[in-house]
C-alpha cells in the first residue's frame, strides 16, 4: 500500500468516516455560537460598567478583564474541568467550553466595547441627560450606534479568535473538530495528512471570510475618516 | 487549608513547578525572537516582494485563520526533529511569525516612503536601507505592540501541554493527578484550586506586570508622536 501522507487510500478512509468530522464540525459550529452570545453579554455589560461613572462597576469591570486577558484560556478551562469533576458539578464539556470561552472572549469584547465607548464624545451623552434620557437610554439610542461602526472590526477579529480557540476543547476531548481530527488520525490508520488538511481548511472556511470583511472593513472606515478630515481642512 | 497546602508544596514539587515555569519561560523567549525574526522577513516579501510578497501574503492568511493547536499537531506529526519540544517550537515560530509578520507590516507602512528613495539616492542597497534606515524605526514603533503579543505568547505556551512538554501547565496538571500521593487521601476540589491557584498567580503576575509596562510604553509613544 502506498505510505504517501496524503496517499489516496487515506482520503477513501476520511471519506468513510466523514460522519464523525461532520459531527465534530457542528461542535465547533455550536460552541463558537454559544460562546459568542455569552461573549458578546459579558462584554457589552462590562463594557458598559468600565466606561460609566460608578466606581464599584468600574473596579468590578476591571479586576474581570485584568484577571481574564491575563492568564491563558487553556488555563482557564482545565480549571473549570478539574475544579467542577472534583466538586462533583456535572456540565458536559460542551457547556464547558461555551462558558469558558464566552468568559474569556468577554473579556476581550468588554475592552473593544470599552474603546467604541470612550470614543464617542461625552458632550453627546451630558447632552442626552438633558434631554431628560436615563443613562441607559442614552447608551442604547445615541452613543452604543455610534459606537457599533468603529467597534465592527476589533469585534469581527475576536470573533474568529474565539473560533480558532474553540481548539482548546481538544485538550479536555470536547469532541470538537480540533480534538476528532486529533483523534481519528492517531487511531488506526495514522493518516494525519487528510485528517489535519480538512481540519485546517474547514477552520479556514469560516474564519477567512470574517477577518477579510474586518479588514476591508477597517480600510473602507479609515479611508471615509481621511476623506472627511480633507473636506473640513479645504 | 494551609496544611494542605504544604503537603502538595514539598521541596520536590515546588522545584518541580519551577522547572515548568522557566520551560514556559523558554518557550515563550525563543517563540518570540525566533518569531520576530522570521516575522521581519515576512514582512519585508510582503510589502516589497512581487511573487515573493504574494506567497507571503498567502502564508500569513493560513496561519492567521487556522488555530494555533492544528500546527503544533502538524508539526508534531512532519517535522523531522528529534524532540518534541523542537518540533513544537517549530510550530509557534512559524505560527507567531505570522502574526508578528502583520505588527511589522503596520510599523514599516508608517515610516514615509520618501525615506526609502532618500536611501537610493545616497548609493543604499535596498538591505542597508532596511537595516540601517527602515527597521530601527519601525521597531521603535511596534515595541509595545509587541509587548502585548508576548503576553499572547506566554499564555498559548500552555496549549503545549496536551503534546507533553513539561512547562507549567502540563506541571500543574501533573502534580494534581497525582496528589493524592502527597496528602494521602484520594484528590479534592480544594487541591484543584490550590494547584490551579497557584498557576494563575503566577501566570497573572507575569502577564499584568508585562500589560502595565505595554500601557506606560504606549503613553510614552503617543506623547513622542504629538
Amino acid at each position: 500500500m502506498n505510505s504517501g501522507v496524503f496517499a489516496l487510500w487515506r482520503w477513501e478512509a476520511l471519506w468513510a468516516s466523514r460522519a464523525e468530522f461532520i459531527d465534530a464540525f457542528f461542535v465547533t459550529l455550536r460552541v463558537s455560537v454559544f460562546a459568542l452570545v455569552l461573549a458578546l453579554f459579558l462584554g457589552v455589560v462590562f463594557g458598559l460598567f468600565s466606561s460609566g461613572s460608578n466606581k464599584i462597576l468600574k473596579g468590578i469591570a476591571r479586576v474581570y478583564v485584568e484577571f481574564f486577558q491575563n492568564t491563558p484560556l487553556v488555563f482557564q478551562v482545565l480549571f473549570m474541568y478539574y475544579g467542577l469533576l472534583y466538586a462533583g458539578v456535572d456540565l458536559s464539556k460542551e457547556q464547558i467550553g461555551v462558558i469558558g470561552l464566552g468568559i474569556y472572549t468577554g473579556a476581550y469584547i468588554s475592552e473593544v466595547v470599552r474603546t467604541g465607548i470612550i470614543s464617542i464624545p461625552f458632550g453627546q451623552t451630558e447632552a442626552a441627560l438633558s434631554q431628560g434620557f436615563t443613562h441607559l437610554q442614552a447608551m442604547e439610542y445615541i452613543i452604543l450606534p455610534q459606537s457599533v461602526k468603529i467597534v465592527l472590526p476589533p469585534l469581527v477579529n475576536q470573533m474568529v479568535a474565539l473560533i480558532k480557540n474553540t481548539s482548546v476543547l481538544a485538550m479536555i476531548a470536547g469532541g470538537d473538530l480540533m480534538y476528532r481530527s486529533n483523534a481519528w488520525a492517531s487511531n488506526g490508520t495514522l493518516s494525519y495528512g487528510p485528517a489535519y488538511l480538512t481540519c485546517g481548511i474547514l477552520f479556514f472556511c469560516i474564519c477567512f471570510p470574517l477577518t477579510y470583511f474586518a479588514k476591508r472593513y477597517e480600510q473602507k472606515l479609515k479611508s471615509a475618516g481621511t476623506s472627511k478630515k480633507e473636506v473640513t481642512a479645504g | 487549608m494551609i496544611e494542605e497546602i504544604a503537603l502538595i508544596f514539598t521541596d520536590y514539587n515546588i522545584s518541580y513547578l519551577l522547572a515548568g515555569l522557566g520551560m514556559t519561560l523558554l518557550i515563550a523567549v525563543i517563540t518570540l525572537f525566533g518569531g520576530t525574526l522570521l516575522g521581519t522577513v515576512l514582512a519585508l516579501f510582503n510589502n516589497y516582494g512581487k511573487l515573493t510578497g504574494k506567497i507571503a501574503a498567502v502564508t500569513v492568511e493560513i496561519f492567521r485563520n487556522t488555530p494555533l493547536l492544528l500546527w503544533v499537531f502538524v508539526a508534531i506529526a512532519a517535522v523531522p526533529l528529534p524532540s518534541l519540544l523542537s518540533r513544537a517550537l517549530v510550530a509557534t515560530v512559524i505560527f507567531n511569525a505570522a502574526i508578528i509578520s502583520e505588527i511589522i507590516r503596520g510599523g514599516l507602512n508608517a515610516i514615509p516612503k520618501g525615506q526609502i528613495e532618500a536611501g537610493r539616492s545616497q548609493g543604499f542597497s535596498f538591505f542597508q536601507i532596511m537595516i540601517y534606515i527602515i527597521l530601527p524605526q519601525t521597531f521603535r514603533k511596534i515595541v509595545p505592540t509587541l509587548t502585548s503579543q508576548s503576553i499572547t505568547i506566554i499564555k498559548d505556551t500552555s496549549y503545549l501541554a496536551q503534546i507533553g512538554v513539561a512547562e507549567l501547565m502540563f506541571v500543574v496538571k501533573k502534580l494534581m493527578s497525582t496528589a493524592n500521593t502527597f496528602t494521602g487521601h484520594s484528590i479534592t476540589a480544594q487541591d484543584v484550586f490550590i494547584l490551579f491557584g497557584t498557576a494563575a498567580l503566577i501566570y497573572f503576575v507575569i502577564n499584568f506586570s508585562l500589560s502595565v509596562a505595554v500601557r506606560k510604553m504606549q503613553k510614552k509613544l503617543d506623547a513622542n508622536m504629538k
